[in-house]
């Protein structure tokens, strides 16, 4: 079993803790007041991972489900967004709908054959049907091969907020992102989620409870596609651009690496993970060390050593001294 | 009459087998309290107990199989418990698990040779020797392990053990599930082993099996040893006995 | 000239001929994946990484101590596997008690770790490496004009395949490998090293890698991509065939290049996605794979 933070799911049902609810009011305060001093782009670029990463850890987190695959929604996403701001000339609400929607029919059909099979075989299929996509995405007309689809603006929010300027942008992303991740922690503390946990701790009990085990996980694949579909279209806003980049299994690899890092299974994990990895790709960017290879050191040290990841082995510590 | 057994026991020499304050753990719940016991050169040894009581733990623990483990172990005076799984069976000590380890994907022959020679003194047998007293194992020496009846399955597993020249044998449950014929040919077996200077540590459910072929007793109760005695003791401990195994 | 379904028949032979050449390479790589697989139960996501590391040792080798082709195909999988034992000793085996997931995310590092280092140093772009003189002609018969190198590849991999079917089949340390594959833990207690046994399998799996890299070199180059390309489409192999049978990751590795070299003759825009369509259809039909002993 991956080493997912199991107290939680089982202490915390529904309502949040009244010190939690402050330091949610805390995070929401400070991310209001953040680009007074960070970058915008920056912290956009950091929200627009940390919901890929959330919705990646709502599969391996809670359903114990490791996808090799989910650049594919992200990425394919990014396309369909970027294509229906170009070409279709839609408002961006509309667009990243039609992105979400993309990614979810692709989550639905690669989701139906991949919980077809079981641990690694689900992670190796995954992988191989998002390769298939990736060639789709290279050969098919309208994502422009290695050029992608480029040269389009923002546009305007309900067709009134004029997304051009990053400052408003920011607040955009960040109700998108704020309220994404309220709805993974609604999904994940739900009866649903529940269901979903007791799978990933032992299936052959919950089939034997009766339940339809295939279709949670494919609910969960789906769900999970949608989010990182989310996450693949506001970046595609953001950076105004889509590219075989963000289809790439390397894409892949890095939102797994996020989650990893950052801890499995909690709901701050991710998010942490993905502030570090994209802190780290930008260090080393400017190092001329090669970020591959930084990349897959971070993995090797986060499987040997601290599997529990940076909150989950904070919160392992602190349980512990709590307890003394 | 009691002494004379002690001094027949001890008569054997020291303690080929030397077991002191054993404990075990599987995760985090212990199995075994502090186990003593004893087996001398040649001598055949039952672990007596009813189900889930350790006897199991016990074999898997002195073999190593189990790692988590505290006391003493020694064998031949050489302490084993910190030596790696591998190394334990080349000090002189083979194991028959309670499954009987036949594989399916090796045919008989192959499981015949699958373990290697720990040492040569006489008492390893060869191939030959193995199909001479067990001729349905030469006749079947091409077909896959797991196609034989559970006999030759108990057979095969004990045999393939002797070839390799160990000097005392963990036998696990030699004799579950098995038809009585069958379970007679499996005690001339270990008279057999006997008479070959070969020391047995038997777990056994089958208490008038054991009786038949040991030499000394050990009875066990919720992961400690609660008796020992000779099998001279016997007919005055059969009351105690049945209580303790609750038959 | 002889025409078969509209296709001149020298045309389609040639596409079996690429379709045999490709399918040698799955073979190989997807029969060293099954090996690791069947005893350590690590997916082994680093054999791409390791074959590109056997095609780059060849070319350094030649590059550097001026070794030909045939040393390097001897001494270039040495030291994969070398490394591959290394690997093992020092890091893969702390993870055997873990879930299989772990696994596969270490060797993952790992093939990214491999694949940014060579391409740091030596470019992305592909080296070329010279195919031996002794193998530059071609065979040409009136149906098929055979490249002298690439008939080469095809008996080799036969060869190597059928010689580790054997050794694992036929010979003692084979026998103690398929019991450690069934029960590592009994077979250890009968006193066979076994952490040594999985390093050695760890080792040799890795070799074929390289093997298979020092072959593939003369006819794709030498690029730090190549591997990572190959794991993905020897992943959909193994999915195909299932990692429960040497001979059945063999013969699904012919089968699935066979078809992919055929792919390219009669519809060649589906040609990349064609193994990937293939393992679609039997995940839908036969979720087990072709020789599917799943657990």
């Amino acid at each position: 079993m991956i080493e997912a933070e199991e107290f939680e799911t089982v202490v915390d049902t529904t309502r949040p803790h009244r010190l939690q609810q402050l330091v949610m009011l805390a995070l929401i305060a400070l991310l209001i007041l953040l680009p007074l001093w960070v970058y915008p782009v920056l912290l956009m670029k950091l929200m627009c991972f940390a919901l890929f990463a959330s919705a990646f850890n709502l599969l391996l987190g809670y359903g114990g489900l490791l996808s090799f695959g989910h650049a594919a929604f992200f990425g394919g996403s990014a396309y369909v967004t970027a294509h229906a701001l170009k070409v279709w000339e839609v408002n961006p609400e509309f667009a990243i709908l039609a992105g979400v929607a993309a990614a979810l029919v692709l989550g639905l059909i690669m989701g139906l054959l991949a919980v077809r099979r079981q641990g690694i075989y689900f992670a190796m299929i995954t992988l191989a049907l998002a390769q298939m996509f990736y060639f789709f995405c290279l050969q098919a007309p309208f994502t422009h091969g290695e050029d992608g689809i480029q040269g389009f603006s923002r546009g305007r929010l309900f067709g009134l907020i004029d997304l051009a300027d990053s400052n408003v942008l920011y607040y955009v992303i960040a109700v998108v992102f704020v309220a994404s991740i309220f709805a993974i922690r609604r999904i994940v503390y739900s009866p649903y989620g529940m269901v979903l946990q007791a799978i990933r701790e032992n299936e052959q009990r919950a089939v034997s409870l009766g339940y339809s085990v295939q279709r949670y996980k494919l609910g969960a694949f789906v769900m999970s596609a949608g989010f990182a579909g989310l996450a693949g279209g506001l970046k595609a806003i953001l950076f105004q651009f889509a590219t075989l980049t963000d289809v790439n299994w390397h894409m892949s690899g890095e939102v797994i690496l996020m989650t990893l890092l950052g801890g499995i299974g909690s709901i701050a994990g991710p998010i942490v993970g993905a502030g570090l990895v994209v802190t780290l790709q930008n260090y080393f960017a400017t190092t001329g060390f090669p970020v591959t290879t930084a990349l897959g050191a971070t993995f090797i040290v986060c499987v040997l050593l601290f599997r529990r990841g940076i909150v989950g082995e904070l919160r392992h510590r602190f349980a512990a001294r709590s307890k003394q | 009459m009691n002494d004379t057994c002690v001094t027949t026991r001890e008569a054997r020499g020291s303690q080929q087998l030397k077991v002191r304050g054993l404990e075990a753990w599987y995760g985090e719940s212990q199995a075994l309290y502090g186990v003593d016991l004893d087996v001398y050169p040649g001598e055949t040894v039952t672990l007596l107990g009813r189900n889930g009581v350790g006897k199991t733990t016990t074999l898997r623990s002195l073999m190593g199989i189990v790692r988590k483990r505290t006391g003493t172990v020694e064998f031949d005076q050489q302490s084993i418990l910190r030596l790696p799984l591998h190394r334990v069976a080349r000090t002189g000590i083979g194991f028959v698990p309670e499954e009987r380890g036949i594989f399916a994907s090796l045919n008989v022959e192959e499981n015949l040779m699958l373990p290697p020679l720990v040492a040569r003194n006489g008492k390893e047998m060869s191939l030959e020797e193995i199909y001479t007293l067990f001729p349905n194992l030469l006749e079947r020496r091409y077909s896959p392990g797991t196609k034989l009846s559970g006999g030759e399955q108990q057979m095969l597993a004990i045999a393939r053990i002797l070839r390799t020249g160990v000097s005392l044998i963990l036998l696990d449950e030699p004799t579950e599930g098995l038809a009585p014929v069958i379970v007679n040919r499996i005690g001339e077996m270990l008279k057999a082993l006997k008479a070959h200077g070969l020391s047995v540590l038997l777990v056994e459910q089958n208490f008038r099996f054991a009786a038949r072929i040991a030499d000394h007793f050990y009875v066990m109760d919720q992961g400690e040893m609660i008796d020992s005695f000779a099998v001279a003791e016997l007919p005055g401990r059969r009351e105690a006995l049945n209580k303790a195994l609750g038959v | 000239m002889t025409m078969i379904f509209g296709v001149p028949l020298v045309v389609l032979t040639g596409q079996v001929m690429i379709g045999l050449i490709n399918g040698s390479f799955y073979a190989l790589l997807s029969l060293g994946l099954a090996v690791i697989f069947g005893l350590l139960r690590v997916v082994n996501f680093a054999h791409g990484a390791f074959y590109m590391f056997g095609a780059f040792v060849a070319w350094m080798l030649g590059q550097y101590l001026g070794l030909g082709y045939w040393g390097s195909l001897l001494i270039a999988p040495v030291i994969v596997g070398l490394a591959g034992a290394l690997v093992e000793r020092t890091m893969l085996r702390r993870l055997y008690d873990l879930d299989h997931l772990y696994g596969l995310l270490f060797t993952f590092g790992l093939a990214l770790l491999l694949e940014g280092a060579f391409q740091h140093f030596y470019g992305a772009s592909g080296k070329p490496f010279s195919t031996p003189v002794e193998m530059r002609g071609v065979v040409r018969t009136d149906f098929a004009t055979v490249p002298v190198y690439r008939g080469w590849v095809v008996v080799a991999s036969l060869l190597i395949c059928f010689g580790t079917w054997a050794l694992i089949e036929k010979t003692k340390i084979g026998s103690y490998l398929r019991a450690a594959t069934e029960d590592s833990i009994l077979v250890q207690a009968f006193g066979v090293n076994v952490p040594l046994l999985l390093t050695l399998t760890y080792a040799f799996g890795c070799g074929l890698a390289g093997i298979a890299g020092v072959l593939a070199a003369p006819i794709f180059q030498v690029s730090p991509t190549m591997g990572s390309n190959m794991i993905i489409i020897i992943f959909a192999v193994v999915v195909v065939g299932g990692m429960g049978s040497i001979l059945g990751a063999i013969a699904t590795g012919y089968l699935l290049g066979l078809v992919e070299g055929l792919t390219k003759v009669f519809y060649p825009e589906a040609a990349n996605i064609a193994i990937f369509v293939i393992m679609a259809i039997v995940l839908l039909l036969r979720p087990a794979g072709l020789f599917g002993k799943e657990n």
